[in-house]
């Protein structure tokens, strides 16, 4: 790994960067069928996506159909997959594979207590400034912080932006139409707690969340003056009616069509890195990946998130000047289904760069299907060498000390 | 006119007037900190929940009840035997205006199946049952409780099919909350919300098939063994150290499969077709050998897992830092003890709170300290605004004001059963900090303070403003800062918007 000088470091800018964390363990070999190898035929059966209704990507492999807008980036040298993606050593239970990916430590070595930071945690630690500034790194989709984002105080998570506004009426709703609502009226607001009360109460708090209202009061000026414009077509947004959608499970009417749109944070996003708030990195958290049953192949639950994937990422880079998306998850599923239609948690998954600084193709070995690791992929390349390229060439960051124990070979997957 | 029932706000009144609230008790037992209270005069400092800080009774009443009395406070005093008698009761009566309810929001037999509408119903009835019996129960140590299994043993829902199940299964979890682990663990092990969540109802290994290990990997890793090495540190599963193999997983799902549900009525039924042992027949899983007796295996198999060693380890490590401190490693001192008793009391929770209980009231050196304070989470907040403050509704009344706690809830992040996954909501504060999170807690307490638009205050405490309401709602007298925030607060509602948006309203 080449080491560049401190002053050349500190000199490097941060180009954006949008985290997709397929929470659950995304089936690499639904989304990046290797079509030569008649052995996923064998051992899925019909759950295995025909490698005929892929898309051609070369190297023996085929994207889902679902991901055509992906696919068209992919042609144009846009897009880079790394197959046989993990964790050497990881398991395949989701929390310690997720504290793994996402701190991207070695799992044996972590401690018990809370405390450990996340890579783009650590990242934004190493490179803050002499304040405090929240809107640096954000998270949308979960009210908490994700463990990828933990170890600075310039972070800011929230489902969704209009959440960080004071107001007898919050959280805003969203009708139908993605209008906001719950603006605070004369009548409501006699119970709000005035800003100046709220400083006076937690000044210098030396408790748990002291640190947190200080930002606190830095992001309420900030969002106060520019509520964000809401996608009017985007669907409401709640947890369980992401979960709804993400399973593909019966939901409400035009579930379908919902599925197949980007995710409700991607216009907020936009926004963000369009504005002047300093917005460096962002994660989004999409759920529902666990595909233990009701997998599908071309036409089921996975197939429909692909799709929201497919126009996620393509809104991101549309949207974003420069931004490179990140598409990463805890683990990949074993090769052969259980009964319950579906597969069970596996190893080796695929992660999936996207952007006009991305060196296209496909990346890495791929060790192949006859060689497995007790029924899971073989975890042939070091999901830690994506995230310390991500860190070299997109954040301009020190990979050395944000993502230890990466491996020295490069996978080279920026121009 | 009835019998006169005082509320527990009357009571709390009458107690204040006699001078009980946050001073040295009547019968003159020690009192740490009489008349300093925390967080006077230091700068920089936040006031803390320490229990050697606080007077007696209050710091055991705070972590065991989400809205303590004064009646619980002193019940709590000492080494809190009384507080833990009177809880601990099977047969602790609910006031009946609670008691009504209770039933009337508790949706009796749900639909099996259902559409949006159904399933929204069922996470209503949910989220109705967790808040009412958290802020308004008498038996506010089994609420707690229960919402410590519901994290424990969490069946991860939202809106999914297995919602439906939900109401149930807290009402299982409740039951259950203070009685012995291996029939919890049991009864979960049945429940239509388990079953469904975690897919073992459609497991099967009949005919060479493979059965589906999701349920047999949560079991180990989170429910039971989990994943504390001997040396009490964290491992990784691929471990050598680890409490269990890939192949315990593998064995402990063939154990299980045919552990289903009937069609239509979704009751517990085991499909001996389905059920074949597999690998595990004559196999050692941790330390039990399946007899190869069908229903019975599995039933072994769980309480044999929950008595299991570092079953003791793990849950007594869960429960030391939901009552003591979030940075109780699992190889601390206190968690040699504390799985010892459980042990003794083959999985007996009650005598494992007790012992909590006694060194948390009595301040024991031996309790690791950390900060002493342990954060509210956002149900926490709700159950103690709610309870403290507002007056027990009518059925419908509450159900308006579900709406807006519901959406709170949601941009809090804490919706019951709604973490996306089955290891419930984490536990120690820095999940739940950040911008986000503070100003979320500023907009509950302005909406809590208006009773959600809705909601009532409870006659006693409406008119309160100061230090006489802070002192009253919470048993503790206020910091010099919430104390000057609030002097020159004429109106009730805004006041008690200020205490619940200060920074000691966060603590329990």
């Amino acid at each position: 790994m080449t080491s560049t000088s401190t002053s050349d470091r500190s000199s490097r800018s941060s180009a954006p960067l949008v985290v997709l964390f397929l929470r659950g363990g995304m089936d690499g070999l639904s989304l990046l069928r290797p079509t030569g190898d008649s052995e996923l035929d064998r051992l899925r059966g019909p759950l295995a996506v025909a490698a005929d209704s892929t898309v051609d990507v070369g190297d023996g492999f085929g994207l889902h159909p679902s991901m055509a807008r992906t696919a068209a980036r992919f042609t144009d040298g846009g897009v880079a997959f790394v197959p046989a993606c993990g964790l050497p050593g990881a398991s395949r239970s989701h929390f310690d594979a997720q504290f793994a990916v996402e701190h991207a430590d070695d799992p044996s070595s972590r401690a018990p207590t809370e405390g450990p930071s996340g890579w783009l945690g650590r990242h934004l630690a190493a490179t803050a400034g002499s304040a405090v500034a929240p809107f640096r790194g954000v998270s949308l989709g979960q009210p908490q912080v994700p463990a990828i984002l933990a170890g600075s105080p310039d972070v800011v998570a929230a489902r969704a932006i209009p959440d960080l506004a004071l107001g007898p009426e919050m959280p805003a709703r969203r009708g139908r139409r993605g209008d906001r609502r719950g603006r605070p009226d004369a009548a409501t607001t006699a119970t709000a707690v005035s800003i100046e009360t709220l400083r006076s109460l937690w000044l210098d708090d030396g408790g748990p969340l002291g640190a947190s209202a200080a930002a606190a009061f830095d992001v309420l000026e900030k969002v106060t003056d520019r509520p964000p414009r809401a996608d009017p077509a985007a669907p409401p947004r709640s947890e369980a009616e992401r979960y709804v959608t993400g399973n593909g499970a019966e939901g409400e009417p035009g579930a379908d069509e919902r599925g197949a749109s980007a995710d409700p944070g991607v216009a907020e996003l936009v926004e963000l890195f369009g504005s002047d708030l300093g917005t460096e990195v962002a994660v989004l958290n999409l759920g529902g990946w666990d595909d233990h049953n009701d997998l599908g192949a071309t036409d089921g639950a996975f197939a429909a998130r692909a799709a929201a994937l497919d126009a996620t990422i393509d809104a991101l880079i549309t949207g974003i000047p420069d931004v490179t998306v990140l598409a990463v998850s805890e683990f990949g599923r074993r090769v052969a289904t259980n009964d319950s239609g579906g597969c069970d948690h596996g190893r080796g998954g695929v992660a999936l760069v996207a952007g006009t600084r991305v060196r296209g193709g496909i990346h890495g070995d791929w060790p192949g299907l006859a060689d497995l690791d007790d029924g899971d992929v073989r975890t042939a390349n070091d999901v830690r060498g994506v995230f310390a390229e991500v860190v070299d060439s997109v954040l301009g960051g020190d990979p050395e000390r944000i993502v230890p124990g990466a491996p020295g070979d490069r996978l080279s997957l920026f121009r | 006119m009835s019998k006169l029932v005082l509320s527990r706000r009357q009571v709390l009144v009458a107690a204040a007037a006699c001078g009980l609230v946050g001073t040295a008790s009547c019968s003159g037992g020690t009192d740490a900190g009489a008349g300093d209270h925390p967080g006077s005069g230091r700068p920089g400092a936040s006031p803390t929940t320490a229990p050697s800080d606080l007077p007696d009774g209050v710091a055991v009443a705070r972590r065991f009840a989400f809205a303590p009395t004064v009646a619980l406070i002193e019940l709590a005093r000492g080494d809190a035997t009384a507080f833990f008698d009177q809880q601990l009761d099977p047969s602790l009566p609910e006031r009946p205006e609670v008691a009504a309810l209770l039933s009337a929001t508790d949706p009796g037999d749900v639909p099996t199946e259902g559409g949006p509408a159904a399933r929204r119903a069922a996470l209503g009835a949910l989220v109705s049952s967790t808040l009412a019996a958290g802020a308004w129960s008498t038996g506010q140590l089994r609420a707690v409780m229960t919402d410590f299994w519901a994290d424990h043993l969490h069946v991860s829902s939202s809106l999914a099919p297995e919602v439906l199940f939900t109401p149930a299964y807290r009402r299982l979890l409740s039951d259950g909350a203070l009685g012995r682990f291996d029939d919890l663990l049991v009864s979960s092990a049945r429940s239509a919300a388990m079953l469904i969540s975690l897919d073992n109802a459609s497991s099967r290994a009949d005919g060479g098939r493979v059965p589906n290990e999701n349920y047999g990997r949560e079991l180990l890793e989170l429910q039971t063994v989990g994943l504390i090495g001997s040396d009490g540190r964290s491992v990784s599963g691929r471990d050598a150290d680890a409490p269990y193999s890939e192949d315990d997983v593998k064995a402990v799902a063939h154990v299980l499969s045919g552990w289903s549900l009937e069609r239509g009525t979704r009751r517990f039924a085991f499909r001996p077709a389905w059920h074949d042992l597999g690998p595990a027949a004559g196999a050692d899983v941790l330390g039990w050998t399946p007899a190869g007796s069908g229903e019975q295996d599995g039933e072994d198999l769980l309480r044999h897992l929950a008595q299991h060693p570092a079953t003791s380890r793990h849950i007594t490590w869960k429960l030391a830092r939901r009552f003591v401190a979030d940075d109780v490693a699992p190889d601390d001192e206190i968690v040699d003890e504390l799985a010892g008793i459980y042990r003794e009391g083959d999985t007996d929770i009650g005598p494992v709170l007790r012992r909590i209980g006694a060194l948390v009231g009595t301040g024991d050196r031996s309790l690791p300290t950390g900060s002493g304070a342990k954060l509210r989470r956002p149900l926490d907040l709700v159950a103690a605004m709610l309870g403290s403050t507002i007056a027990v509704p009518d059925p419908a009344t509450w159900q308006a004001a579900l709406r807006p706690i519901g959406r709170l809830l949601q941009s809090l992040g804490q919706v019951p059963m709604g973490w996306p996954a089955p290891d419930g909501f984490p536990e120690v504060a820095g999940a739940w900090s950040g911008p986000g999170a503070v100003i979320g807690r500023w907009n509950l307490a302005s909406a809590a303070a208006g009773g959600f638009d809705v909601l009532s205050a409870d006659p006693a405490v409406a008119p309160l403003v100061g230090d006489e309401l802070v002192t009253t709602v919470t048993g503790i007298a206020p910091s010099d800062r919430l104390s000057e925030a609030l002097a020159p607060v004429t109106e009730p509602r805004s006041a008690r918007a200020v205490l619940f948006a200060s920074p000691e309203f966060q603590l329990r």
